[in-house]
């Protein structure tokens, strides 16, 4: 026996109650479950502790990041072992030559992935996407089920004309053979977005296909069996209902999955998410298979003085000191005596949000002592209050200095729990490796466990296991994964109930390039096997375990 | 099925007026355009086509989905 | 003509990690939408209806709305 994990309370991933039991691994597949009589070339202790299939996240922008890092870090360290880039319209493959500025500058837009680090860290030695998934594969430590982007099927067949109008029907055809190619290669599907766009605004090329190109696209998922993705207009709940119409429509028709996200639920809109998921259901019951996916971490706002934030549109002067002014303008009003005092008074009567706010980043070597600690703390160190230190640290670091206010959006835990653990609902949506020079998208996992089943009780940690594992591998087809069975593929994270977490966010410089990035450590997860092998501990780190393979595409 | 407000996929050649005309045909041309204009706002997030966009001028993309009526009450 | 008009402004966290506007505009019939406005959308509605602070917004009309979103997204 390879490996062997004791007395562990074991969560299979099936939503049944936990138990008391061993599972063994041979040859990368759990071979026994429960009484294990056999000793393992590598014993695992996990008394105390919870084994469960490892995670699976299904919205993940890793692409380019796979290309140097094959365990998509920090994600496995927070128990996830699969994960599903090219969501969005976007992968990086099939991708001819001459198009790959036009997709990393819609990369650099969506992901905030510098170009430089494409420059420095990228190697491009690919066209089509199966030698894409050569590329990734040969250096794999986490399992990813790579999804197809429509943007990048346009871009190939109709080049620059994918961005100004409708393909004809010679170009559905070849679109329909590429996406085939994909799908034989790998892919586990299409993904298509109806809002995102490039770094000039315009509009990325799924946007300009009509209805009947994505049905046509979607008739070669039937023959495939294979999950369409859309970003839709989250923003809008009309638009939103007519989009889960749509999606309904084009999975009763072609008899596939479909998946939409992010959906999001504000303190104002409650009763639009409530129809959104009503709408869900009642299309879910006529037949259709439709899948909302829902976050689980909160969204925070940060801001500089350098750029006008709207946090401030409410207070009359500073809105107008911010949009009016320049840099110097902001500067000078800040350390002007009379124009200070002005400043403070209308805004003190919020001195709960300053005091919350949280400094994140700073330049001067000074100031970094302050970092990671909220307003009030720093003013409490400072003789001051918390209102003056936003205003002296931005005028120390002539205005370089971020402030995070944390918990401003989809932060209503009893009505995002409910949502979390609806039936009809997918917890994913963590946007994984996007975004990476505004915050952090690792951490949703521990985040589920720590705020949803441990302190808010919105579900048992049976039912929240499951959800981020069997049910995510049977929607998205993905074989032999997110259970712990004889037989199962032994991806496998071991974690403590009590201290499962995300950790405080904070900046790195770890992308090629010397590019920076927000992220999280893990809390509480100890132990991550993937494929069989010790892929991450929590005393030692990574190892140099490469088992990590393409899923979902060859079911 | 619960009802829910009504929309439509544009063609990949529709315009505000072709729109107005075909949908809202009891209305002028002129009220149609302003209504629907109105009830789809989410279409003015982008930029118009080019002047050499055989769209120019035009909003619209062929993904959208426009509402022919009012948020229902 | 449709006579369209704000009838509420308020601050929201958009999906990207700032702050937003968002703007309730309601219609004729009573049915009330609302419209999600970044930083260049709402600094453009602000001008269009010369106001301070964002509650000087409630009561202008939709055409406002449209407006400032062509001004802002036509920025590049
Ligand atoms: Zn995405």
């Amino acid at each position: 026996m390879d490996l062997v994990i004791r007395n562990g309370n074991i969560i299979d991933g099936s939503g049944l109650p936990s138990y008391l039991g061993d599972i063994a691994i041979n040859d990368g597949r759990i071979v026994k479950v429960g009484n294990v009589a056999d000793t393992g070339t590598t014993e695992i202790d996990a008394q105390g502790k919870v084994v469960s299939p490892g995670f699976i996240d299904p919205h993940t922008h890793f692409d380019a990041q796979l290309l140097w890092d094959g365990a998509a870090k920090p994600a496995i360290e927070h128990g996830v072992t699969t994960i599903v880039p090219g969501n969005c319209s976007l992968s990086l493959a099939p991708l001819k030559a001459d198009h790959r500025m036009k997709l990393v500058g819609m990369f650099n837009q969506i992901e905030e992935m510098p170009f430089k680090a494409f420059e420095e860290g990228v190697v491009w030695d690919w066209e089509s996407f199966e030698e894409f998934i050569t590329r990734i594969k040969k250096d794999l430590t986490i399992n990813v089920a790579p999804l197809v982007g429509h943007s990048v099927l346009r871009l190939w067949v109709m080049g620059n004309e994918s961005m100004h109008r409708t393909a004809t029907e010679q170009e559905t055809q070849a679109m329909q053979a590429l996406l085939k190619e994909c799908l034989d290669a790998g892919a586990i599907g299409l993904s298509t977005s109806f809002v995102d766009m490039d770094e000039t605004l315009q509009p990325v090329p799924s946007r300009y296909a009509d209805a009947a190109e994505l049905d046509a696209l979607c008739a070669v998922l039937g023959q495939h069996n294979r999950i369409l993705q859309v970003v839709h207009e989250f923003y809008d709940n009309d638009i939103t209902v007519a989009r889960i119409d749509q999606l309904a429509d084009i999975s009763r028709k072609h008899k596939i999955t479909t998946t939409l996200s992010p959906l999001f639920v504000n303190n104002d809109n409650f009763a639009g998410v409530d129809q959104a998921i009503a709408r869900v259901v009642e299309q879910n019951e006529a037949g259709a298979r439709v899948w909302p996916q829902v976050q689980t971490r909160p969204i925070d706002i940060s801001f500089t003085f350098s750029v006008p934030s709207l946090l401030f549109i409410r207070l009359r002067t500073w809105y107008a000191v911010m949009r009016f002014g320049t840099p110097e303008t902001i500067m000078a009003a800040f350390s002007d005596e009379e124009q200070r005092k002005q400043l403070v008074a209308e805004a003190s009567n919020m001195m709960g949000l300053w005091q919350r706010l949280i400094l994140r980043q700073v330049k001067t070597e000074a100031n970094q002592q302050y970092v990671g600690k909220n307003l009030a703390e720093i003013a409490e160190l400072r003789g001051t209050d918390a209102l003056n230190v936003m205003i002296d640290l931005s005028l120390e670091e002539d205005l370089d200095a971020h402030f995070l206010s944390a918990d401003m959006g989809h932060n209503n835990d009893d009505k995002v729990g409910s949502l979390l653990r609806h039936p009809h609902v997918m917890i994913g949506a963590s946007d994984g490796g996007a975004h990476i020079l505004s915050f952090s998208t690792y951490g949703d996992t521990g985040y589920l466990f720590s705020r949803f089943v441990r302190e808010n009780h919105s579900m048992s940690i049976e039912e929240a296991v499951k959800k981020i594992t069997s049910d995510t591998a049977d929607i998205w087809a993905i074989p032999q994964r997110g259970l712990l069975k004889s037989g199962y593929v032994a991806d496998v994270t071991i974690f403590d109930a009590d201290l499962i977490d995300r950790g405080p966010e904070y900046y790195v410089q770890d992308v090629p390039g010397d590019g920076h990035r927000y992220v999280r450590d893990s809390a509480g997860v100890e132990t991550v096997i993937i494929g069989g092998a010790v892929a991450y501990t929590q005393q030692g780190g990574y190892t140099d375990e490469r088992r990590g393979e393409i899923v979902g595409g060859r079911a | 099925m619960n009802t829910v407000r009504k929309s439509i996929f544009p063609s990949a050649q529709d315009t505000w007026e072709s729109i107005a005309a075909r949908e809202l045909s009891s209305s002028s041309t002129e009220e149609g355009i302003a209504n629907l204009q109105s009830w789809n706002l989410h279409v003015f997030a982008r930029p118009p086509a080019p002047a050499e966009s055989p769209r120019a001028g035009n909003p619209i993309l062929p993904s959208d989905i426009l509402f022919i009526e009012p948020p229902l009450v | 003509m449709t006579d369209a008009k704000i009838i509420a402004v308020k601050l929201s966290a958009a999906h990207e990690g700032d702050a937003e506007l968002i703007v309730d505009i309601r219609y004729s019939n009573g049915g009330v939408t609302q419209v999600p406005l970044d930083r260049y959308a709402s600094e453009a509605l602000m001008t269009a209806c010369t106001a301070d602070t964002a509650d000087d917004l409630i009561g202008h009309g939709w055409e406002k709305v449209r407006r400032a979103l062509q001004v802002s997204y036509s920025r590049f």
